[in-house]
């Protein structure tokens, strides 16, 4: 059964101007997904159609085979890092208070977190490199670190799929090399499938199994097939730059011939 | 004769210390998630657009007095309908079409009051019995309280205390990021809810008797204090309530010792506790 399923989805914020137009994929068990696209081509509405905080007009999305709006309190199934991680500066909590939230939808009304929610947030902890940080006002974290802090919490109650929002975008170069590094380990610890939104096309194609463009509509890539400059450029709707044409020969070389056979589950592009 | 003496002897006072320790803790308990939700103004303008509602029922019901239960109850019914508008216009992500919810939480405010005052001179008008002056309503009368009051208030307090309770860390989770909460599986939205209405019912009892100037207040100043030195909710919660209730006790015995309205004393002490707040912060409590 696919994690993520798409099925002519479309979806508009005001009648007539689809934002997304019978988006069609699926993504395995697993996998890593990386969604590149220009500014309002649709990666945040697509991601909230994931979350089921939106209704597709028309089609379906399911996640885990049932529909995603209907998850209601199984959303912990989702672990969900949002663009902006930080903390309310000087909000009353430590990070092991923040990192424990992820496992308030596990509970019940009353219930405090026992043994084994607390376990679990100081495994995840050290898992993101915050162990030793727990007694932390979460507030007084750097941005890296909060940013880490959101993926503990989004991990505690055991999500089968990760979704992050531009989790790159207020990282410099190391801090986005950990990071992909971090995300590496945690897929293979906590046996995740992972979607993630970026604009850092390089990065994804490096560590993505499969990278889909959108713009409205969706364009789908398995790993053994590189994105066109043709595809990016009508993606994007505009010329790619120099950095990106020149790490292109290099993603090239880095994926060769190692890549697994073409497992596609979506339309391919029509280049 | 003593404070105290008198305290025990005069029901007025008596009432007056009661109803004060009520309104202080049930206020101040709330106020730290005021604070943190920035909804200062979604508490005032609840605070000040129950004056319509009474205004409305003493206009409905021109047989009732100002103090009367059935007076409260049409006020808190008011005030709880317009609390779920307020609710859900708070709630929308991107705010009403064309006004800020700042703006339609202003216009319910003032047209409330508005209503409210034309409606009491229409009563006035028919049934010449006295109704206070809005001083009262301002600034409340604490040497005016009866056993509905202190019923009401405890009543009160009891549902913030229960809530409080039973819903913690969906509170907490709720303050940190009510979308975040919501997408993680929490109900967000109806704690949002929830929350606006043990608003609705602290702010509503208590206008009643100390007052929504002093209301607007103690649901602000003790959370900030409580903020500023515990590095968690549960306890900045307890430090709020602290200061609720001994900003209320001692501003009621300074308006009997030095003859000053009660109401500017329990704020002014309220306000004291401000520039405390670094010295009683714990050393770590930062680290």
């Amino acid at each position: 059964m696919p994690v993520i399923q798409f099925k002519d989805a479309t979806f508009a914020y005001t009648p007539g101007a689809p934002v997304l137009e019978r988006v069609n994929f699926e993504v395995r068990d697993g996998e890593f997904l990386g969604l590149i696209g220009p500014n309002g081509g649709g990666k945040t509405t697509l991601l909230k159609l994931l979350l089921g905080v939106l209704k597709p007009d028309s089609g379906e999305v399911r996640v885990l085979g049932r529909l995603a709006h209907t998850l209601g309190r199984d959303r912990r199934l989702l672990g969900y890092v949002p663009q902006d991680v930080s903390v309310p500066k000087q909000f009353p909590a430590t990070v092991f208070d923040v990192a424990l939230m992820g496992t308030y939808a596990t509970l019940g009304l009353f219930k405090r977190p026992g043994k084994a929610e607390r376990d679990a947030t100081m495994e995840a902890l050290d898992h993101v490199g915050l162990k030793g940080f727990e007694e932390r006002l979460a507030s007084n974290l750097s941005g890296g670190q909060q940013q880490r802090l959101s993926i503990a919490r989004a991990l505690v109650a055991r999500p089968k799929l990760l979704l992050l929002d531009e989790p790159t975008s207020g990282l410099d170069t190391g801090g986005q090399s950990q990071l992909f590094a971090m995300l590496k380990e945690l897929r293979a610890l906590y046996e995740l499938t992972v979607v993630m939104v970026s604009h850092d096309v390089t990065a994804l194609a490096h560590y993505a199994n499969q990278l889909a463009c959108l713009n409205k509509t969706l364009h789908w890539h398995d790993r053994s097939e590189l994105i066109s400059e043709a595809v990016l450029r009508k993606v994007y709707a505009c010329e790619l730059d120099a950095f990106f044409i020149q790490h292109r020969e290099h993603l090239r070389e880095f994926h060769g011939d190692t890549a697994p056979a073409g497992h596609a589950h979506g339309p391919h592009c029509e280049h | 004769m003593s404070f105290l003496e008198l305290i025990l002897t005069t029901p007025l006072i008596r009432n007056a210390m009661i109803a004060g320790a009520l309104t202080g803790v049930c206020c101040a308990c709330l106020s730290p998630l005021v604070v943190l939700k920035r909804m200062a103004f979604v508490g005032d303008g609840i605070a000040h657009a129950s004056y319509g509602g009474m205004g409305l029922a003493l206009f409905l019901m021109s047989s009732a007095g100002f103090y009367s239960l059935e007076v409260q109850l049409a006020t808190l019914a008011f005030s709880l309908v317009l609390g779920a508008l307020i609710g859900y216009v708070t709630r929308r992500p991107d705010g009403l079409e064309k006004l800020g919810e700042d703006s339609v939480i202003g216009i319910a405010f003032s047209v409330c009051m508005a209503l409210g005052a034309l409606l009491i001179k229409l009563r006035q008008a028919r049934a010449p019995q006295s109704i206070p002056s809005i001083d009262v309503f301002l600034f409340g009368s604490m040497l005016n309280i009866g056993w509905t009051d202190i019923t009401l208030l405890t009543l009160a307090l009891g549902a913030v205390m229960f809530m409080l309770f039973a819903l913690n860390k969906e509170l907490l989770f709720y303050a940190f990021d009510a979308r975040l909460a919501e997408i993680s599986g929490v109900r967000a939205g109806a704690i949002h809810y929830i929350f606006i209405m043990l608003l609705v019912l602290t702010v509503t009892v208590s206008a009643r008797v100390v007052g929504i100037v002093l209301v607007s207040a103690t649901l602000i100043i003790p959370g900030a204090v409580g903020l500023r030195v515990c590095k968690r909710l549960a306890p900045a919660m307890a430090i709020a309530a602290l200061i609720g209730f001994v900003s209320f006790e001692l501003g009621v015995y300074a308006s009997y010792a030095l003859n000053v309205p009660p109401g500017s004393a329990i704020v002014l002490i309220q306000f004291a506790f401000l520039p405390l707040a670094p010295l009683l912060k714990k050393r770590d409590a930062l680290a």
